[in-house]
Parts: structure tokens; C-alpha cells; sequence
């Protein structure tokens, strides 16, 4: 579902992403795991066509994220770190507006609607304003906003992210049904805790380079680590004396 | 696409509606400048000065001539005081003028040859911190003295002054202001709410998010200008009506050549505000910035009062305002009504302004 081979950024005298290649099958979820600056959310952006590539290629959904980037918009559902909610609309008018911009109209569109608020437990909340949600509210808004056009493919970064237990909870939740629901899923994260948990495979990304990738037992194994986040560590530490790019 | 333009203008619309800090802005600010300025300056036709007249030595026929005359001026009301209250009052600006009339000694004066006669002052004292007011007032006691001088010395006039008041309609102060507000309204929606809108999308990533999805960024924006133009339009409607329903003002020529006006400045401060937003990283830069192009035009265009009150070193400079010429050919439409092609040379300043500011728009436009 996702491609990614050799893809390169870089901002005036500084490589972002150096030559990273990976691949997420659908039915799969990935982790992009690093530290901060790392990379994670260029090349996030990158995928969902809002950040264009200096170099290299990658396919989501089977379509070229320079040349198709439409194509790719229409089949991929993305949540940033901002969840950029209009506050003065409803939460039900949030969803309408994206939704039109993603082609859905009329009933089938209100129908989907209901479902997603219903499915996150947000449908007391339907007709309430966005201003007046909580930062998990928000998040679980976002999410439905992401998936509304049903995507086969999602991106998420951070989405758990100064949420508490039980939104966080319920995020993760939501990533394990849509991989249940044979959408590929890559996101990112600082929380190695809950990568364990949910990731299928995980990509540990430090200064622009791939480290390690693969389960997260292989990686643990790789490092001589007992747990991903000794594995994370390990990796990071390393970079400093030169690491290997994991390729898949 | 077009359905795609009318979501984004349906959508940013119900948000428009939901601020009540734009709707204040928009709507409510220029109809309380209108009423504010238009209650105060309403009654300057109807202006009555209040002179304090001193009669000395208890009063002699000439003084009271002058005095009678003084009375009958519709513009002028007369209270006797003694001098020094008549001052204090003056300094305190209870009073427009004091009158000292002469005392006995013009009646010396009067009956001499008119060869050998010195002038006997009639004093007048004045406040030099409210000059429009005192030259009213001295104007009024010098037309009265000249005419008693005429009588004294039996001299008749060589030449004389016949005036005649050319007007093509009677203009209330309300008249004269609304288009002046008219404009100011569409100029601060362009430069400060334009601008403040899309760089808080900005700031609030999202417009970002729109790139996220596969509608065409351009249509986004082809809906928020609808938008703009539409409430622009509304506001502009909004204050015609109660200019005209609640003020009293007229608007003498065609309501299609001044909405088609409202158009043309709506575009001009639409693209002002787009380019102000591309060079502003935050909502309050934008506002500040917006703020500090607007309030000058607003203070020089002409919005309020008759350019011909400004200081003539500022002239040139109000040449070049862009508000400058929207305000002239709308108060030509409302007041005399001009048509459009009569301010054809002002309209394609403004094309100029607009195209200037489009294409800094266009060029520096930033989704993030």
C-alpha cells in the first residue's frame, strides 16, 4: 500500500530525510519511531503529497506521490500533529465540510457521518461546537475527519499526543480496527509503550536515516535490547558512530 | 468546482456569522461611527453662539443700536454681563465672544466732524482655542459695526456684496457621511479582515489541511473570496439601509452604479488583504499591519470630512490614498448623482491598486 524507496528532503544546506526506503502492507501497522527532529514528520508529509520530495520515490495506494498527488489525496486519510478543527462549527459540520471537499455528499454522507461520531463516542457531541471540545474530542474529530472518505490508507502523526489514558486508549483502539478493517497504517510516535503494543512492524528513524526496521521483536533482537524502548536507545546511540540504513 | 467554491463560501460564512468580534467590526462599528459623528456634526447648520455684552456707563443710544442689532441675529444669542464675569465665563467656554460696547464717549466721537474722529473701539474678546467660532462671531459683530459706521457718517457704499447659495441639493451631514463610511467599511473588511482570516488559517494550519485532501486549493480560495465579496455586499446593504431607514440620508443618484462600486471596492481591499497576508506570520500582524495601512486613509480620504480641511502639504498624499477616490466617486453617486464613467480615472487608479496587490498576492501566497 505504501512504497517508499530511496525518498530524500532536504531545506536549503540541510538533509531532513536522507534516501529512505520502506514498505507498509495493507492490513499492517507501522510505526516511524525517533527522536525529535528525527524526520518522522517530513517524511509523513511527504507521503500525504503536502511536502514535495527532493529526491527518490514512493507510491501510496499505488499512486505516485509527485506525479498522481490528487490520486493519492483521495485515497489516503491523514491526521497531522494540529488538528486543525474549524471551532466555530459543529462537529457534525466539520466532517460535512471535509467530506465535501472529498467528493461525499447527501444522505450517504450524513450516514457516514453518524457512524464515525457513533463509532469514536462523539455522538452526543454532534451538534456541539468544536471550540468547546477537549483536546481528546478534538483528536477523535480529527480521526473521523481522516477515515470519513474511507480511505485504504492512513497517516497519522503523533496521535496520541498530550492525550490522556483513555482518549489515547481509544485512539489505539481505532488504529487496531482500521488495521483490522485491512487499511494500511503508518504513524508516528514517541511513545514506545504503545508501538509495542499495536505496531506490526516499526521503522526507527534518527538524523534522516533508517536504523532498524521490522517487528518489534526483531528489532529488540537486532539491538541485544530486552524491551523497543532499550532497542530505541540502542539505535540512536549508535547513529552517533555511524548506523546502517534498515532497508525492507 | 463551482459546487466545491459554494461549500467553502456556505461554510466560511456560518463562521463569519458565529464571530461576534467580526460582526462587530463589520457591521456594528461603522453604523456607530456613523451615528456617532453623524449626531454631533448634525446641528452644525444651526449653530447659535452665546455673546456676553457689556454696556458701560450705563448705556447710550449707539451702544444700544448696536446691542438691538446684535440681538436680531438669528445665529447669536446676546446675555448682558459685567466685564470680568463676561470673562471668566469666556475662559471657561460658557461663552463664544464678549461684547465691550462703547461707552459715552462715542457719542463725542459721533457728533465731531467725521475728518477728526478717532475710532472708538468696540471690544470684542474671543477664545483662541475654538478660532472656527470666534471668526463666526467677529464676523457677525464687524458686519454690524461697519453698518452702524454708515449710518453715523452718512457715507453710502461704493460697493456692495450680493451673495446667492448654489447648491444642487440640500445635504445633511448624514447625507455627506455614509458614503464616506460606506467605503471605510469595505476597506477594513478587506485589509484587516481579509488579512487577519487567512493568516489565522494559516497560523492554525488550516489551510495546510486543505492540501490534505484532493480539492483543488484554488477553488478554496475562489471560496473564500465569494465569501469576502458577499458579506462585503451584505454589509454594505446593511448600512445603506440604516443610513437611509434609521439617519435620514439620501443617496441621490443610482443604488446600481454605488453597489457596483461597494463591487469594485470590494475587490481592491480583498487583494490588499491577501497580500497583506502573505507577509504577516500571525493573525495579530496581519490586524496590525491592516490597522496601520487603514486608520491614515481613514483620517485622510475624506471618510469623514472634506479633504479640503486637511493641511495642503498632506494634499498630495491623499492624491495617492486608494480609499481616495472610492470615497469621492461614492459621494459623487450618493450626493450628486454622478454616474460611474464621470470617476472613470479614479476606478482605474484602483484597477491599478488592485492589480498591484493581486500580483504580490499571487507570487508570495503560502499555504504554510
Amino acid at each position: 500500500m505504501i512504497r517508499v524507496l530511496s525518498l530524500e528532503k532536504a531545506y536549503g544546506g540541510r538533509t531532513a530525510v536522507k534516501g529512505i526506503s520502506f514498505e507498509v502492507h495493507a492490513g499492517e501497522v507501522m510505526g516511524l519511531l525517533g527522536p525529535n527532529g528525527a524526520g518522522k514528520t517530513t517524511t509523513l508529509r511527504m507521503l500525504a503529497t503536502t511536502l514535495r520530495p527532493t529526491r527518490g520515490t514512493a507510491t501510496v495506494a499505488g499512486y505516485d506521490i509527485v506525479k498522481e498527488p490528487l490520486a493519492v489525496r483521495a485515497h489516503v486519510g491523514v491526521l497531522p500533529t494540529d488538528p486543525g478543527i474549524y471551532g466555530r462549527l459543529t462537529a457534525a459540520e466539520n466532517l460535512r465540510f471535509y467530506g465535501h471537499l472529498c467528493g461525499l455528499r447527501g444522505r450517504a454522507l450524513e450516514r457516514r457521518i453518524d457512524e464515525l461520531l457513533d463509532w469514536l463516542g462523539l455522538a452526543g457531541a454532534k451538534h456541539q461546537r468544536a471550540e468547546e471540545f477537549s483536546k481528546g474530542m478534538k483528536q477523535k474529530l480529527a480521526l473521523a475527519r481522516a477515515v470519513l472518505h474511507d480511505p485504504p490508507v492512513l497517516i497519522l502523526d503523533e496521535p496520541t499526543a498530550g492525550l490522556d489514558v483513555l482518549s489515547a486508549r481509544a485512539v489505539i483502539d481505532f488504529i487496531r480496527q482500521s488495521r483490522d478493517g485491512g487499511r494500511a497504517v503508518l504513524f508516528s510516535s514517541h511513545y514506545l509503550l504503545e508501538a509495542d503494543r499495536v505496531c506490526d512492524r516499526v521503522a526507527i528513524i534518527v538524523d534522516g536515516e533508517i536504523c532498524a526496521c521490522g517487528t518489534p521483536a526483531d528489532v529488540c533482537r537486532e539491538a541485544g535490547a530486552a524491551s523497543l524502548e532499550d532497542a530505541f536507545v540502542h539505535w540512536v546511540a549508535r547513529r552517533g558512530n555511524g548506523a546502517r540504513r534498515g532497508v525492507v | 468546482m463551482l459546487r466545491g467554491i459554494l461549500t467553502v463560501t456556505e461554510m466560511t460564512l456560518r463562521i463569519f456569522w458565529r464571530d461576534k468580534h467580526a460582526l462587530f467590526w463589520g457591521i456594528a462599528f461603522p453604523l456607530m461611527l456613523m451615528g456617532l459623528i453623524g449626531t454631533v456634526f448634525s446641528n452644525i447648520d444651526d449653530l447659535v453662539l452665546t455673546a456676553a455684552v457689556v454696556v458701560q456707563d450705563g448705556g447710550n443710544p449707539l451702544a444700544e443700536g448696536i446691542l438691538d442689532a446684535l440681538r436680531d441675529v438669528r445665529a447669536l444669542e446676546v446675555v448682558l454681563e459685567e466685564e470680568a464675569a463676561a470673562l471668566a465665563a469666556l475662559r471657561r467656554g460658557d461663552r463664544s465672544l464678549v461684547v465691550i460696547l462703547p461707552g459715552d464717549e462715542v457719542m463725542g466721537a459721533a457728533a465731531g466732524p467725521p475728518a477728526a474722529a478717532r475710532p472708538v473701539p468696540v471690544r470684542v474678546y474671543y477664545d483662541e482655542a475654538r478660532m472656527q467660532v470666534a471668526q463666526a462671531g467677529l464676523a457677525i459683530v464687524n458686519g454690524i459695526v461697519q453698518e452702524v459706521n454708515k449710518r453715523v457718517t452718512g457715507r453710502d457704499d461704493v460697493l456692495v456684496v450680493e451673495s446667492s447659495g448654489v447648491a444642487a441639493e440640500q445635504l445633511s451631514m448624514f447625507d455627506f457621511l455614509l458614503p464616506g463610511i460606506l467605503a471605510m467599511g469595505l476597506m477594513q473588511s478587506g485589509l484587516m479582515g481579509v488579512s487577519a482570516v487567512i493568516t489565522g488559517y494559516r497560523e492554525r494550519l488550516l489551510l495546510k489541511r486543505v492540501l490534505a485532501t484532493p480539492f483543488p486549493p484554488a477553488a478554496f480560495l475562489a471560496g473564500l473570496i465569494v465569501r469576502f465579496a458577499l458579506t462585503n455586499l451584505i454589509q454594505g446593504l446593511i448600512i445603506v439601509l440604516v443610513g437611509v431607514l434609521v439617519f435620514g440620508a439620501r443617496v441621490v443618484g443610482s443604488y446600481v452604479h454605488l453597489f457596483a462600486l461597494v463591487i469594485i471596492g470590494s475587490v481592491v481591499f480583498l487583494t490588499m488583504g491577501f497580500a497583506i497576508s502573505t507577509v504577516s506570520r500571525t493573525a495579530e500582524a496581519a490586524n496590525t499591519l491592516g490597522s496601520a495601512v487603514s486608520f491614515p486613509m481613514m483620517f485622510l480620504s475624506g471618510t469623514f470630512w472634506p479633504r479640503e480641511l486637511i493641511p495642503e502639504s498632506l494634499q498630495p498624499l491623499i492624491d495617492v490614498l486608494p480609499l481616495t477616490p472610492l470615497v469621492e466617486a461614492m459621494r459623487a453617486v450618493a450626493t450628486q448623482g454622478a454616474s460611474l464613467a464621470a470617476h472613470a480615472g479614479g476606478l482605474l487608479y484602483l484597477g491599478a491598486w488592485a492589480l498591484a496587490a493581486g500580483v504580490v498576492a499571487v507570487r508570495r501566497f503560502r499555504w504554510e
